[in-house]
């Protein structure tokens, strides 16, 4: 009996110490950086110099998103480095996965947002440090790895634990610049074609003298062309006349829904004073203006309460029935709803397209009645991949990254993985052009080249399923993607080669005379001290929840509570720690300011800026593009 | 002497029959340590510096102070306290009407002659308790949705809507009442089959007995059935009681959206914001364990008041 009695306690023991172990994962390690053999030679790529005996490798990497498809990467990356890489997103877009996924085993490689997470992760020895192991095993990846990347995502330690997708390289934007393009707004506000130049021609005929650059473009000239559209067009809740998109739960990159993010900029409201530091745009008076409108919106049922629950694909079924007449915030979200209702509205044999089936931007301005100032697409990086401490290879995984990052890696994931199938180089990289420039002569270096696509790839590119060029291979987008890669080698100077890249393109052109560069406000904080760092990011949390939460509230309550609720909610934001918040930021946006060499980030405060000539229709004809001839256009 | 030995020897040596009962036994027992007693054991994360952890085993069983700064965090922070009202309001509700629906349900059903009828009403009742959270949450949702919706088009005929001004359930003024109807909908059912098995075991006599008193079937309901039940009814009551701080996660983060956080955030989903989203790991199980404690001293005490006015109680 005692034997047994023995038997049974040792047993649970055993199984409870087990089980506590595994909660955990494999905790702080001392990661090694010397595990495998070194390679010197920096002049062939790294993934080229696999010893041939080291056979296939089998790696996981997670991305925390939950759109992002990876079609035929796996395959090409397998090809090109003999690493399989298992990829696999997150379900949820709270940020859940991750936490567990931390407290339990990582996968190799993770791809994360957050950068309080990111710098404890290296911190605590959660993720190798890139510059090293490139140094070590990938020394081609050195060079390819700009400057200002390496600088962004440099931890206290002096050393880069990540690698940004939607990175905008400084050489790259100049290129672009230069060459006489500019990077399109991340925000816009469009309307239904046919129903803006219907309320245009009522209002003539009503006044010949009316003006549509100076009195449709004020917030009260809006809301009276949405309340006409609706009464004309007997618009009812099933047709939302004006659609904010999305409020999520949790923000991202600090904006708490995109359609309030479009309207601050719409409105101007300023991220930093005339003294050059940095403000909390959302406790602004400025802000205030950007509620009290969308109140007045709410007030005359020009926008419906269900808009704060619809998510994607609610709004894009709306868009794509035509059903809004205004869409507010970050439209290329959702062009595939728009790509499918102007679809719809095409003439094979005119080839025209039919105004009610086309939405075009439009211009609203502050009550000071000036012109906007729209912040550009261009970034410091959107998603970071990391290397775990759970990473099985990191010598080979390092030589995936080589790979992805090259000038090879960008264009076969986007082009297609065999010159000549789905594109030729049109010009080499690095070859040199004159090229005409506001009708001055200039030479252009293509860096990455110019490449157009084969019959092959248009005949693809021309239908309008995705599945048959992602089928294909070609247009993938890999997560360490350089953004501007596609726009310098695009024959068309932009991403624009299907139908529904060039509605994204040709739906916000019009705006660029409005559109600013933010890099200004794309900083990075003192991340020496972790407790500080975590501090600050639960008192970010926080005030986003405050504002997430009273946003709303401020919307639907009648318009007499508004200056209550608005300084309550300001209160709201310093107790939860706003001052302290605010003074640990504006240390990072002035650094990052020095280092540009600019005094000022936001244009308004900008001595030297001029603005714009305020146009209801933005600059359309200056900027537009023809769609390719290759695109056959059908539902 | 001997004799006496061996039979002493007997009783403590198991049987064949008493292993195989005890093996059985084992793996639910040990099913009971690792997914009821084993994660008791992140109860201590309460008392650490364990917000932002990476390492979670090493934050709770690790070097480091014990603290009630959590707990201090905890009770001085406003939003806590929003979160109480929610959740203290809502289930303080419930109790008032989710709680005696099932009773009401069963009493009626017990009226109903036809065994058939009896059988369908019950099993249309208790069919959408079969439905996880998730799916329920989404037809209700695409029942109110505004544009799309039935709800809105029925209320119209009653002139309690309009095409301009749409009723929007999902808003905060309407989300207590949606919630209690929604858990009635798909609870009702299933919470009366307890009380139906209740009412099953009365003893026919005392029904005859009340006809021969001549009393109607309202009479009997509440004079005779309600009595007989009174058991289970308390005990369901001061579990419910029990409960007063817990809700359904899945019920209230499928129904939850930014238009009506001001009355939705409860603390079963503060918890899992703060634990998951956030990884306030510590700040979580604080607040777990103050709504632990809560609930015991409210169960013991009702109890205890039960015990004296009705006789009726849990323990002891």
């Amino acid at each position: 009996m005692k034997k047994e009695k023995i038997a049974i306690v040792f047993g649970l023991t055993a199984l409870l110490a087990t089980t506590l172990s595994s909660c955990g994962g494999k905790g702080k390690g001392k990661l090694v950086y010397d595990r495998y053999p070194e390679i010197t030679d920096a002049s062939t790529d790294s993934w080229l110099q696999v010893d041939p005996d080291d056979g296939q490798v089998d790696i996981k990497w997670w991305v925390d998103s939950t759109s992002w498809d990876f079609y035929h990467l796996q395959e090409l990356i397998l090809k090109r480095t003999g690493v399989n890489v298992k990829f696999d997103h997150a379900t949820k877009d709270d940020g859940t996965e991750l936490s567990t996924m931390i407290a339990g085993t990582m996968t190799d490689v993770i791809t994360i947002t957050d950068a309080a997470t990111r710098t404890q992760l290296a911190k605590e020895g959660y993720a190798y440090a890139i510059d090293r192991l490139a140094q070590r095993y990938a020394p081609s990846l050195l060079p390819r790895i700009s400057k200002e990347q390496l600088n962004f995502y440099k931890e206290s330690d002096g050393h880069s634990y990540g690698l940004a997708n939607n990175f905008y390289n400084d050489s790259d934007i100049d290129e672009y610049v230069e060459s006489g393009n500019q990077i399109l707004p991340n925000y816009a506000i469009l309307v239904r074609k046919d129903m803006l130049e219907a309320y245009l021609s009522h209002k003539k005929s009503e006044n010949a003298s009316f003006n549509p650059d100076s009195e449709a473009t004020t917030q009260e000239g809006f809301i009276e062309m949405a309340k006409w559209v609706k009464e004309t067009y007997n618009l009812d809740s099933s047709n939302p006349t004006v659609c904010l998109t999305d409020f999520p739960k949790k923000a991202s990159n600090g904006s708490v829904s995109s359609a309030i993010s479009a309207l601050i900029e719409y409105f101007n409201v300023p991220k930093e004073n005339s003294s050059g530091d940095l403000l909390y745009e959302y406790t602004t008076p400025e802000f205030k203006e950007v509620i009290k409108f969308v109140n007045s919106l709410y007030e005359e049922r020009l926008f419906s309460t269900g808009n704060f629950s619809w998510g994607t694909s609610e709004i894009i079924t709306h868009i794509k029935n035509g059903r809004p007449f205004a869409v507010i915030g970050a439209v290329q979200n959702y062009s595939t709803g728009f790509a499918g209702y102007s679809a719809m509205g095409y003439n094979k044999e005119t080839k025209q397209f039919s105004d009610d089936h086309e939405y075009v931007p439009i211009v609203i301005t502050n009550s000071k009645h000036q012109a906007p100032l729209l912040g550009d697409y261009s970034g410091r990086g959107l998603r970071v991949s990391m290397i775990t401490k759970d990473a099985k290879r990191e010598d080979r995984i390092i030589k995936v990254f080589d790979y992805l990052m090259s000038e090879q890696g960008q264009r076969e994931c986007y082009y297609g993985e065999t010159e000549g199938e789905y594109y030729h180089f049109k010009i080499r990289p690095g070859e040199k052009r004159k090229i005409q420039v506001d009708g001055k002569e200039v030479e252009r270096t293509y860096q990455y080249g110019q490449i157009e696509w084969t019959d092959k790839a248009k005949e693809l590119l021309g239908r309008p399923n995705s599945q048959g060029w992602y089928g294909a291979g070609i247009k993938q987008i890999s997560l360490l993607q350089n953004p501007m890669y596609v726009n310098l080698t695009s024959v068309n100077e932009a991403e624009m080669d299907t139908y529904q890249f060039y509605v994204r393109y040709n739906q916000k052109c019009a705006l660029l005379p409005y559109t600013y560069s933010k890099l200004g406000f794309k900083y990075n904080v003192d991340s020496e001290n972790q407790s500080t760092v975590n501090k600050m990011a639960d008192i970010q949390a926080k005030m986003e929840e405050i504002l997430i939460k009273n946003i709303p509230t401020m919307i639907l309550k009648p318009s007499s509570q508004l200056d209550s609720l608005f300084n309550s909610t300001v209160n709201e934001l310093k107790n939860a720690g706003l001052d302290e918040w605010l003074a640990y930021q504006n240390a990072g946006f002035k650094d990052n300011k020095q280092q540009m060499g600019i005094t000022y980030a936001f244009p308004l405060n900008d001595p030297n800026y001029k603005a714009p000539e305020i146009k209801l229709k933005g600059d359309y004809e200056t900027y537009k593009k023809d769609i390719p001839t290759y695109i056959s256009i059908s539902e | 002497m001997e004799q006496c030995l061996d039979k002493q020897k007997n009783r403590k040596r198991l049987t064949k029959g008493q292993w195989e009962l005890l093996v059985f036994a084992t793996f639910g027992l040990i099913l009971l340590v690792i997914f009821s007693y084993l994660p008791m054991t992140g109860v201590l994360l309460a008392f650490r510096d364990g917000n932002k952890a990476l390492d979670i085993v090493d934050a709770t069983f690790g070097e480091g102070i014990w603290t009630f700064q959590n707990f201090i965090n905890v009770l001085s922070d406003a939003k806590f306290w929003d979160v109480m009202k929610n959740t203290l309001g809502l289930n303080l509700l419930s109790l008032l009407i989710s709680f005696p629906a099932p009773i009401i349900f069963a009493l009626l059903l017990n009226e109903v002659r036809s065994k058939k009828a009896k059988n369908a009403f019950q099993t249309i009742a208790t069919f959408p308790h079969f439905i996880s959270w998730v799916i329920f949450g989404g037809i209700i949702n695409a029942l109110t949705d505004t544009s799309t919706g039935i709800i809105n088009p029925i209320l119209q005929l009653f002139g309690l809507s309009s095409p301009d001004n749409p009723v929007d359930l999902s808003l905060s003024q309407y989300f207590w009442a949606k919630m209690i109807i929604v858990s009635l909908i798909k609870n009702v059912g299933w919470g009366s089959i307890i009380y139906s098995a209740a009412i099953a075991n009365i003893n026919p006599s005392v029904y005859e007995a009340a006809k021969i008193d001549g009393a109607g079937r309202f009479r009997t309901a509440v004079s005779v059935t309600l009595p007989l039940i009174l058991p289970t009814v308390t005990t369901f009551l001061l579990l419910s009681i029990g409960r007063i701080l817990g809700n359904s996660f899945e019920q209230f983060y499928v129904f939850q959206n930014v238009a009506n956080l001001e009355r939705s955030e409860v603390l079963a989903t503060f918890v899992y914001s703060q634990a998951f989203t956030y990884r306030n790991y510590s700040t979580a199980a604080a607040i777990s364990f103050f709504e632990g404690v809560v609930s015991v001293i409210l169960l013991t005490l009702s109890n205890k008041i039960s015990k004296k006015l009705s006789g009726n109680s849990l323990i002891g």
